[in-house]
């Protein structure tokens, strides 16, 4: 540990950090998990030790074996029943059962409160027991646990190490059995086997994944099989995962995101993938006759029979489902009104409350597959940068012999590739960008031109860029840098940014997470082009490039 | 009965929360007030909790809003870390909280282990909730020894509650 950041998060929780110090400590944890994961145990740690010196809380029951968790799923039980029965017992006396720290409305004022720390509930009577409850250690009532501890974790289950070297390609899921010998023996051991079948593969995974099963949360390794009604969390970052199903279905697990319950065609509800948050990318082959595979979230269901889809859930309370349809064709139910629409390709609809249900033509749909297309939609950036516009745009930075690099930031002109049509306010641009290296000063930017302009450069262009270690969001007025996140970043970097630009403000989010957002300082144009490009300085790697794919312009339903 | 599954659920991450409050706020007193107020809405809103997913990550979200209000009702007048770190803390928070509940049972045991000026100051700081410059005053040296003394007992605790979690004996801490 070091004296600097263990002094930093003191300082912090004494309360005697400076707003410097403050800022600091801020970087320090936006960029150190181990910092993350050392602050918090230290900021419980300082809110235990508050209880227990200003003779606040009682004794916890420490465990007596050295095999944690067993001990502690016992004495949790014990804990766990007093709390139970103060709650019961509240219950029929008709107030809330509210498991709280204190009654609801307790909180007395600071002044003539004595120190506080955290109010157990009252404690039953030694003689007080609930059926159906674990069995108690015996406790005493000068010792009880406080506060009470975890039940003990249910082991995270993987296939048989075999399994996990075959990817499943159209094969039907096969049983795993769960293991009763699990790898902590401090755990608690399973009395009996019992048999799952596995629902999917997780193919790969970038970043954090997890395995959620009744409430636990395991990280996923790639290789590992998802068993039926288990799911999938990928972590914040650029965390992404790919998980293989049978019958031809493929997902690509956004950023952010969780996959609640997964189950398979033989269950009884059919094929369900459940998105509670986030996003995935579906790819859908045609599906047995009468047996659609159903995506649900908390506002639809969206029954799909052979697709390309792009199913997003945003993190807020309602739950608002986007379904953006690539190919194919999928009907979109939206659970509390229960109408339907079918969306087709090139079309997005939204189940959200106070939205009306419709499937929206995209303006712009662009895979960059079809050369004549291409060369019609995009105009190249005059004197920049080599660019490829055929499969994708990309933009090869590598220091180029005798070109001009600007004096002021040694930059080459960018190269890429701008939209011939432009598309007016609102809407939402989506692409796909990956830049190859990290290094200093080789960005991505996707650039918004007023229509009215006659000069691809002017001061009212709008841009979003992210280059080796940072993203901000402008134009040649303001700036907004986002939060340090790069340590994270895996290279090359493979993201998809979506940018919503409305007569108010230009929004950012990558991975389907916000990361920027600024008002209009001056008016904003009713249209725009949108320009892909990338800039390099000539000290850059050769082979560095960036790369645009997969994007599409939609009219912002608002 | 649902009093029972929530309470399952609820109490082995009542520590983890209340880290994470402090964390938010940097004040217990806050971070009890804001507790209070998430047991009770996530006791309200039970009945809507989907057991599919992970109730931790239920928790941490409704947490999460509480500690927006706080901000924007309380945190202009006192400096703390940024709405993005909060959110990477409540993600960590779930992985953490199984160390964070052995962690507090271990806290009390491991107190043993200070001596002398170091349990001196860790009781005034956290018994009699003394400012550090009144610490400082009264164990006669200046703020950063105290500091100090501060950050070695501390890491003297977790030293004594990681050798517990991993069942060594603590004797020589």
């Amino acid at each position: 540990m070091s004296d600097s950041r263990d002094l930093l998060i003191g300082r912090y929780l004494d309360g005697t950090a400076t707003p410097e110090e403050v800022r600091s400590l801020d970087l320090v944890l936006q960029n150190d998990p181990e910092a993350r994961r050392v602050f918090l145990l230290a900021a419980a740690r300082d809110a235990r030790l508050g209880d227990l010196l200003s003779g606040t809380a009682q004794q916890p029951a420490a465990p007596r074996s050295r095999f944690l968790r067993a001990a502690v799923g016992t004495v949790a039980a014990a804990g766990i029943l007093i709390v139970l029965t103060v709650a019961l017992v509240a219950s029929l006396s008709g107030s809330p059962p509210v498991p709280g720290i204190r009654e609801r409305g307790a909180a007395s004022s600071r002044l003539d409160e004595p120190p506080r720390g955290p109010k157990v509930p009252p404690a039953a009577s030694p003689g007080e027991r609930t059926s159906g409850l674990e069995e108690p250690r015996q406790v005493s009532a000068e010792k009880q646990p406080s506060p009470p501890v975890a039940v003990p974790n249910v082991p995270p289950v993987h296939p048989p190490p075999s399994d996990r070297e075959r990817v499943p390609d159209a094969q039907p899921p096969p049983a795993v059995t769960r293991p009763d010998a699990v790898e902590d023996p401090a755990r608690p051991k399973a009395p009996t086997k019992e048999t799952a079948v596995a629902a999917a593969f997780l193919v790969d995974v970038k970043g954090e994944a997890f395995s959620l099963r009744e409430g636990a949360r395991s990280p996923a390794k790639p290789g590992q099989w998802v068993l039926s009604g288990e799911g999938l969390e990928t972590g914040d970052g650029l965390s992404t995962a790919v998980l293989k199903f049978s019958e031809g279905v493929r997902l690509e697990v956004g950023t952010g995101t969780i996959v609640g319950r997964m189950s398979n065609p033989t269950d009884k509800e059919g094929r369900r993938i459940e998105l509670t948050r986030g996003s995935v990318l579906a790819t859908v082959e045609k599906q047995p006759v009468g047996s659609p595979l159903v995506f649900a979230t908390l506002q639809g269901e969206a029954a799909v029979t052979g697709t390309v889809l792009r199913l997003t859930v945003d993190p807020d309370k309602t739950g608002a489902t986007r379904l953006e349809v690539y190919e194919g064709r999928v009907r979109l139910k939206h659970l509390t009104s229960g109408k339907t629409v079918d969306v087709t390709g090139g079309h997005t609809a939204v189940a959200a409350p106070g939205v009306e249900l419709a499937a929206r033509k995209a303006f712009f749909v662009e895979d960059f597959e079809n050369k004549r297309a291409v060369a019609a939609r995009w105009a190249p950036i005059p004197d920049g940068l080599p660019t490829t516009v055929t499969g994708h745009v990309e933009i090869d930075l590598s220091p180029r012999d005798g070109a001009r690099y600007d004096r002021r930031y040694a930059l080459h002109l960018p190269g890429g590739a701008v939209t011939r049509a432009a598309f007016r306010l609102p809407f939402r641009v989506s692409v796909d960008v990956q830049i190859s290296h990290r290094v200093y000063q080789a960005c991505g930017t996707v650039a918004f031109v007023p229509a009215a302009s006659k000069e691809l450069y002017t001061e009212e262009t709008l841009w979003v860029n992210s280059d080796s270690d940072g993203r901000t969001l402008g134009s040649s007025e303001f700036n907004r840098l986002a939060p340090a996140e790069a340590s994270g970043w895996d290279w090359p970097r493979r993201e998809r940014w979506t940018v919503e630009l409305d007569a108010q403000e230009l929004t950012w989010w990558v991975n389907e997470k916000r990361v920027l957002v600024a008002r209009h300082r001056t008016r904003a144009a009713e249209s725009y082009h949108i320009r892909l490009e990338a800039a390099a300085t000539r000290g850059v790697p050769k082979g560095t490039s960036v790369r645009f794919d997969n994007m599409r312009v939609e009219p912002l339903g608002r | 009965m649902d009093h029972r599954r929530f309470l399952k659920k609820f109490i082995p991450l009542q520590a983890t929360l209340r880290g994470y409050l402090l964390a938010a706020t940097r004040d217990i007193h806050e971070a009890d007030d804001l507790l209070q107020e998430i047991s009770s809405t996530l006791w309200e809103k039970f009945d809507k909790y989907d057991e599919a997913r992970p109730f931790f990550s239920w928790a941490v979200g409704i947490a999460h809003l509480e500690v927006a209000k706080w901000r924007q009702r309380r945190a202009r007048s006192r400096e703390v870390i940024s709405e993005t770190t909060l959110d990477l803390l409540a993600q960590t928070a779930a992985q953490v909280a199984p160390d964070v509940e052995a962690q507090s049972l271990y806290v009390e045991g491991c107190l043993e282990w200070l001596k002398g000026v170091a349990r001196q100051v860790v009781e005034m700081r956290y018994g009699q909730q003394l400012p550090i410059l009144k610490i400082a005053e009264a164990v006669s040296k200046n703020v950063a020894a105290v500091e100090m003394i501060l950050v070695r007992a501390r890491r003297v605790l977790q030293e004594c509650i990681d050798r517990k979690l991993n069942g060594l004996n603590v004797e020589g801490v």
